[in-house]
């Protein structure tokens, strides 16, 4: 049997890969990965790996697209040469610019743009390795990215596709699940405002069909929303432990110090009673005298004056 | 647009040079020690060849693909390596979408140098059928975070990514003859793949010089205030495979002596690294 004729869904209804119809592969988004970017994330999803970085809100070039009224999001995805099977020439493709293009638009519906006047927000995907799906995958990474960076947004966008494979509609198509199946429809989905801003397809859908996808990728983009929320949640509470590991450490550190401070005060005021008890003890043995007659001395300075 | 370098400022530039006077760095290193190396190999399965490299903060992937090729007419049984790199936006705000640069291309060069001239991986024995078919091999570096010392980086991640390259094996009839199908393409055994021996690990060490001062894999902030820069391909057997010296610096006589000296005890720390991901 070819691979084309094998079937994708087993006799017990699961795909080939185990999952039922309605599961999401395999996912995990880890936000603030790279040092240089203002936004970063790299998404895990099935095979898929994508890394996403923002830059800005910065100065927009060339200045002839700025727009006085708001930022400008100018999204770039690319895929490394060895993210597929045969290498892929490393000059961008045409599928490449058009991936772009819809991913910006998607990601221009939820960010606030109109809070940055005049600049550019930069967004850029590279795909290091392709599994199918990969352009829902780079829009749930880029959307983790630009919220990473700080920029306020309306929601978060999810990307997930749904497709038929054997006249079933299936979520999350992998690779050849896309390949052997009949169609595709990769969908970027705002879960909390309930907006769809990327929709694409291709394949042979009935109308029923095409409806039924949507939904169905709709419910898989809720999924990752809940992994993304958790990404940048995860990010800040890391940061909060280690906070708070250093402000222990801090306190730990100053106890010990006061402690430290403490018995040197403890060691200084009984060697200072040691010295003032050998120094009676000296002065009882040697000077008494001696010191009776300064004291006496100094108690009657009219002496003093007299001789002047 | 833009341009590639960040300036630095008066303050910051003082305080690594007056740092460096007191042989010491903005970072806490010493002048002649490395930022932290971390390896991953195998990170991309699709390739057939890969690792990650870290260097510091600095991030560099690369990927070895393979296409069955014609040889070049003057090493008609040689296989070729191709190597690319891409410095884009994803790594630094300020590298820019495009064609290579000469920035790219000079790493790409750099770290393709060292492994041809040491015979890293044999070439020679990278044919499949002499004089018609040979291994191509394109070995693509993917800078991913850019806090400096990417020759050094690209030369670790490149040498990771050929030790780990497997190729699929060739099917040969019981005459040991190269079966190849009516198209003339290649056949291979199904899901069966062979490595690649490796002959030499040659490894990239960059070191510069800031106002006379030699330090070894500067960072970010040094790179832009070096003076010059130089990076060395060396083999395990500590023989010089590859020079190139940047910027736009000079080198007095007995710099080139010290940085060899220390540059050869960084390959050899980078090199054990790297055994220890290869284990």
């Amino acid at each position: 049997m070819t691979e084309s004729e094998r079937k994708l869904i087993n006799p017990d209804g699961t795909r080939l890969d185990g999952r039922s119809k309605t599961d999401i592969r395999e996912t995990s988004i880890e936000a603030g990965v790279s040092s240089r970017a203002d936004g970063s994330a790299l998404i895990k999803m099935g095979n898929n790996i994508i890394l996403a970085v923002v830059h800005g809100p910065r100065e927009l070039h060339p200045k002839h697209l700025v727009n006085p009224n708001k930022a400008v999001i100018r999204c770039t995805y690319r895929m490394a040469t060895f993210s597929v099977g045969d290498r892929k020439r490393p000059a961008p493709s045409r599928r490449e610019r058009e991936i772009s293009k819809v991913m910006t638009e998607s990601l221009e519906s939820v960010v606030l743009t109109h809070l940055y006047p005049r600049s550019a927000i930069d967004v850029f995907v590279q795909v290091l390795q392709a599994d199918g799906g990969t352009r829902c995958a780079a829009l749930s990474a880029a959307s983790v990215a630009v919220a990473d960076a700080g920029i306020p947004m309306r929601d978060l966008i999810a990307g997930c596709a749904a497709g038929i494979i054997e006249d079933q509609v299936v979520v999350d198509l992998a690779d050849y699940e896309d390949k052997e199946g009949t169609g595709d429809v990769p969908l970027g989905y705002a879960p909390s405002v309930d907006e769809v801003s990327l929709l694409q397809m291709d394949g042979n859908f009935t109308k029923e069909q095409l409806l039924e996808s949507v939904e169905l990728a709709k419910e898989g983009c809720r999924q990752v929303y809940l992994i993304q929320r958790e990404a940048l949640k995860k990010k800040y509470s890391d940061i909060r432990e280690e906070v708070a590991e250093e402000i222990v450490e801090e306190a730990i550190e100053l106890k010990e110090n006061i402690e430290e401070d403490q018995a040197d005060i403890t060691d200084f005021m009984e060697e200072e009673e040691e010295e003032e008890e050998e120094d009676f003890i000296d002065y009882g043995d040697d000077d008494e005298e001696d010191d009776e007659k300064v004291v006496d001395d100094l108690l009657e300075p009219t002496t003093f004056f007299e001789e002047e | 647009m833009g341009s590639h370098k960040r300036i630095i400022n008066k303050i910051e530039r003082e305080h690594i040079v007056s740092l460096m006077e007191h042989g010491k760095r903005a970072d806490g290193r010493s002048l002649n020690e490395v930022r932290p190396v971390k390896i991953t190999t195998g990170y991309i399965q699709k390739a057939e060849g890969s690792a990650l490299v870290e260097l510091g903060h600095t991030k560099v992937l690369a990927g070895v693909k393979y296409m069955v090729g014609e040889p070049y007419s003057d090493s008609p049984n040689s296989g070729v390596l191709t190597v690319g790199a891409e410095l884009s936006p994803i790594a630094s705000p300020f590298f820019q979408m495009g064609p290579p640069n000469p920035q790219t291309i000079e790493l790409a060069r750099v770290t393709d140098r060292a492994i041809r001239e040491s015979a890293a991986v044999k070439f020679d024995d990278l044919f499949i059928i002499p004089g018609e078919k040979v291994w191509i091999i394109f070995l693509d570096l993917y800078v991913l975070n850019d806090d400096g010392g990417l020759f050094d980086a690209s030369g670790l991640a490149a040498m990771a990514a050929l030790a780990t390259l497997e190729l699929p094996t060739i099917k040969k009839d019981s005459n040991g003859e190269v079966e190849v199908d009516e198209n003339g393409k290649v056949q291979f055994v199904d899901g069966e793949t062979t490595k690649v021996p490796v002959n030499h690990y040659t490894l990239s060490v960059t070191s510069a010089s800031i106002e006379g001062k030699i330090i070894i894999d500067p960072s970010r902030d040094e790179r832009e205030l070096q003076d010059y820069r130089v990076t060395l391909g060396i083999t395990e057997e500590n023989q010089l495979v590859s020079a190139q010296k940047g910027e736009f610096g000079v080198l007095k006589s007995g710099e080139l002596e010290q940085i060899i000296d220390d540059s050869i005890i960084v390959a050899a720390h980078y090199r054990e690294e790297l055994m220890k991901a290869l284990e």
